[in-house]
């Protein structure tokens, strides 16, 4: 009789082995061997035996189980507990079709200030090393490939250069490049006098622009607080004739009629000015225009490789994908896809998305909006453009979709006196820092957050309790708040801000913020 | 009369064809090889049973002190009255130029007993027991 899915996926321990299969058997042969004291020789090579059989078992438990996606995607544990997730990517790229989004490096502008009068260079990739006060260090240059950076800081001069971070993002190793702007930065490579490294925020980041027109949106003036702003054009024609309207942190787009400029923006402080250059008509129907303020050195934010998990719901997702139609001449016709498609799709169109949120507008019909973010915030307007222009590009018939990132809402824990086992107090705290900041990032797999949620104080409870070490934890004492205050021992839902889309940003350290007692 | 056990005859290695040893003979086996298996060998292979052994076979091929004899007598013994069948154990080890020879002597289950266990210093090969 064929062995059953179940019977071939389980894996007896070596001491069921040894009592359910190697006994029985030695009964059935009538074997004449009466010593069975530790020691003996028949025993022994029945305790070999059963080894052998372990081993054999756990081999075909492996095949039998990467076989199946939510096996090897990790969304249902094995029955005999073996981890089979390794075999996620060569599944998803056999059965689906789907690569594996590889760990990236972060990579930021640094200004190198040269305040001597020789000029240092030319520096190609790897040239200079410098280090953060997070012990992070960043190499010049941007890691691709055919990276060909190659500089010389003039003297009495200063000059802009990518650097990329030392190791590709891993979270999980403690590798996490969410270095702030404004940092002290020190050189490791030491043979460059005069030369200083920083890396200042502009008050405005770049404008990414969706779209075929030459006209410029850019951003001016004293802007206050954290935003994302998406200027959208609505009818062609250039400045002072082109209506557009305006999108603040992905709430609804405001008409701004045919104006040429705007000041004081939402009462923000931002100035908006669009102009011409040389085209007309400048600005086109559709076209969108993406900043936000403060900006940032970041130009590319790292991600860990993606999980089993993230990697089986891209490959899940392809499947409603498939159902498309045909036109009368056999060429396949982009429809609506589903929910999962968009999410699907928005994580394809750039390796910085890590978190995809797809809803149809509760007001408007056929928009749906796209939420993206990246790994520990939200997304850069490159990305928001990239996705916007991956999607437009697949003119859908009925459906508008709308790019948006959410914005970063600081949420903070406190309250919790944590018991753990003297020696592993220094362990304790760096691996629960990790496991809090993996689960705010949207990394565990276990309790994926998206855009928008419920932070559950019965989780952090959880990662806390379950960290080597801890051997007590005031549950019912945890707080958790945001902004850094409105703290309450109870769960979190975003937004905070209501009709808007946030997502959670932690950047404490339990060290600080829990008490910790050895026991 | 308690029964000693009927194993497979085998000290150091496996016979062939497979024959079979019962009683005293039986129990002296299983004591050598408490005396010839490096300590652990049982935990390797997932038995769970605690079980002593060295493996005297380690002590060869170097210059051996009197201290060092002691200490094998020591080790000998303590591993030898492990056994669940020994009820008192004394072991000697004695070394001329190109052999080590352990004696034991105690008493069992079934009333004293003594064996010998005679090993080639140069090759450690077990030459009778």
């Amino acid at each position: 009789m064929p062995f059953t899915l179940s019977q071939l996926v389980t894996v007896l321990d070596q001491a069921s082995t040894w009592s359910q299969i190697v006994i029985p058997e030695l009964q059935k042969r009538k074997v004449r061997v009466t010593d069975w004291v530790v020691g003996g020789v028949y025993r022994a090579m029945g305790y070999v035996v059963s080894k052998l059989s372990v081993d054999a078992q756990t081999i075909v438990a492996t095949y039998a189980a990467a076989l199946f996606g939510d096996y090897c995607f990790g969304f249902v544990q094995t029955p005999s507990g073996i981890d089979v997730t390794s075999w996620a990517p060569l599944v998803a790229k056999q059965c689906f079709g789907v690569d594996r989004i590889e760990a990236t490096y972060t990579v930021r502008n640094i200004t190198l200030t040269n305040t001597s009068t020789t000029p240092q260079g030319p520096l190609g990739p790897g040239g200079m090393i410098i280090s953060f006060p997070s012990g992070n260090r960043y190499i010049l240059g941007t890691g691709a490939p055919d990276d060909a950076t190659s500089i010389t800081i003039p003297a009495s001069d200063s000059v802009i250069a990518p650097f990329r971070s030392e190791f590709a993002n891993d979270s999980a190793a403690g590798l996490s490049y969410n270095d702030a702007s404004g940092l002290t930065i020190s050189l490791v490579t030491a043979n460059f006098p005069g030369v200083t490294a920083t890396n200042p925020a502009p008050s405005y980041s770049s404008v990414s622009h969706v779209g075929g027109g030459i006209g410029t949106v850019t951003p001016s003036a004293t802007p206050s607080g954290s935003h994302h702003i998406a200027v959208r054009i609505d009818t062609q024609g250039n400045t002072g004739v082109a209506t557009w309207s305006t999108s603040l942190d992905g709430a609804a787009y405001v008409t701004q009629s045919n104006a040429s400029s705007i000041t004081n923006y939402g009462g923000l402080g931002i100035t908006i000015t669009l102009a011409n250059n040389g085209g007309s008509p400048a600005f086109l129907a559709g076209d969108v225009y993406y900043f936000d303020t403060p900006g940032s050195d970041i130009t590319t934010k790292g991600r860990d490789v993606e999980t089993p998990h993230a990697l089986g719901l891209r490959c899940y997702a392809t499947r409603p994908m498939l159902a498309f139609v045909r036109d009368p001449a056999g060429n396949w016709v982009w429809t609506s896809p589903t929910i999962n498609a968009y999410e699907a799709l928005a994580l394809l169109a750039s390796t910085q998305v890590v978190v995809a949120l797809a809803q149809t507008d509760g007001a408007i019909n056929n928009v749906v909006r796209i939420l993206v973010a990246s790994q520990g915030g939200p997304a850069l307007p490159a990305v928001v453009a990239t996705v916007q222009a991956f999607l437009t590009s697949r003119a859908m018939l009925t459906d508008r979709p709308i790019v948006a990132t959410p914005v970063a809402r600081v949420v903070n824990v406190a309250g919790a006196t944590v018991t753990c086992k003297a020696a592993l107090i220094p362990t304790a705290k760096a691996a629960m820092n990790r496991e809090y900041q993996a689960y705010f990032s949207g990394l565990d797999p276990s309790n994926p957050l998206s855009v928008n949620p419920k932070l559950e104080h019965a989780v952090l409870v959880e990662l806390a309790r379950g960290t080597i070490g801890v051997i007590g934890f005031t549950d019912t004492a945890l707080t958790i708040g945001h902004d850094g205050g409105s703290y309450a021992a109870a769960d979190l839902q975003l937004p905070i801000t209501p009709s808007t889309f946030e997502m959670a940003t932690w950047s404490e350290d339990v060290a600080n913020v829990f008490t910790w007692v050895p026991g | 009369m308690p029964d000693l056990g009927t194993d497979v005859d085998a000290v150091t290695d496996l016979p062939d064809p497979e024959e079979l040893v019962s009683g005293e003979a039986n129990v002296g086996n299983a004591l050598a090889r408490r005396l010839l298996t490096p300590p652990g060998a049982y935990d390797e292979i997932g038995d769970p049973e605690p079980y002593d052994s060295i493996d005297i076979r380690q002590w060869l091929g170097k210059r051996l002190t009197t201290a060092d004899l002691d200490d094998l007598r020591s080790q000998a013994s303590q591993v030898l009255s492990q056994d669940e069948r020994v009820a008192t154990v004394a072991v000697d080890a004695q070394l001329t130029e190109k052999l080590l020879t352990l004696t034991a002597e105690g008493s069992g289950s079934k009333g004293p007993f003594r064996f010998v266990l005679p090993i080639d210093r140069l090759t450690g090969q077990l030459l009778e027991s």
